[in-house]
């Protein structure tokens, strides 16, 4: 077995555009403990700036869903493509 | 013969003088006229050796004449060759200049439509990054301004569901 930040991380650092309910948080959990294969603690960070969606880092493994990311990437995309 | 001297004529005078008159003859004819025919013949000589001479004289100076009008005519052909030669010659330097200079003109129009259709592009590329960044910055602020609290939660399901799923 490798050892790896990912491994083991025990907390899911957790950034939302919007406070996430009770609801969505157990949500969350059991979906990053489907991914990661056991349970994860979450600390949430509310920051509009990603504008929607969410941004999920464990370990070294960074999920990013958010509303941001999305738009940076298709800009570098288009910035990309176009040079 | 008293005839003759009744008429005043002395047959022994007059057999005398014909006797000098032929010795006189004999003695000329000695002294004087062969000198002179000979004299006559040595200057009819001088006078056809002169004509020969001058004969000879003018038939080189037609000669002379003649080589120097054909020395005329190749120095004419020659000078004709020579005006020939560098009439093309300047001929074959005009158009080589000609040609360079084209060339010269063709190179900076090629130079001058790349360094149009360089700048073409740099301008494009910055009119296209321009419009991304500034469509970047409106979709911002249209989500930000649109998205109310029930879209954010749909968002934010969506992204559960989607990492539950191991599509993130």
């Amino acid at each position: 077995m490798t050892w790896t930040a990912e491994s083991l991380a025990t907390t899911a650092r957790v950034t939302s555009a919007v406070p996430l309910t009770a609801e969505e948080q157990a949500r969350l959990r059991a979906s990053l403990g489907r991914r990661f294969g056991r349970e994860l603690a979450l600390t949430i960070t509310v920051n509009p700036r990603i504008l929607g969606g969410l941004i999920v880092q464990v370990g070294d493994v960074v999920i990013d869903g958010s509303l941001a990311g999305k738009l940076d990437t298709l800009q570098e995309r288009l910035l990309r493509e176009g040079g | 013969m008293d005839v003759l001297q009744n008429l005043g004529i002395n047959i022994p005078l007059l057999f005398s003088q014909c006797v000098n008159f032929g010795l006189l003859f004999l003695l000329l004819s000695a002294l004087l006229y062969r000198p002179v025919n000979r004299m006559l013949a040595e200057r009819q000589a001088r006078i056809a050796e002169g004509l020969e001479k001058a004969k000879i004289a003018d038939q080189r100076a037609a000669e002379a004449e003649q080589a120097y009008q054909e020395r005329i005519e190749q120095a004419r052909r020659e000078g004709q060759t020579i005006i020939a030669q560098a009439t093309e010659t300047a001929e074959k330097s005009r158009q080589e200049i000609l040609a360079q200079a084209k060339e010269e003109v063709a190179l900076l129009k090629q130079r001058a439509r790349e360094e149009l259709d360089l700048e073409r592009r740099r301008v494009q590329a910055e009119l296209r990054d321009e419009a991304v960044h500034l469509a970047a910055a409106m979709a911002r602020k249209v989500l930000t301004e649109t998205l109310g609290e029930a879209e954010q939660h749909q968002l934010v399901d969506r992204v559960i569901r989607r990492i539950g799923e191991g599509q993130l």
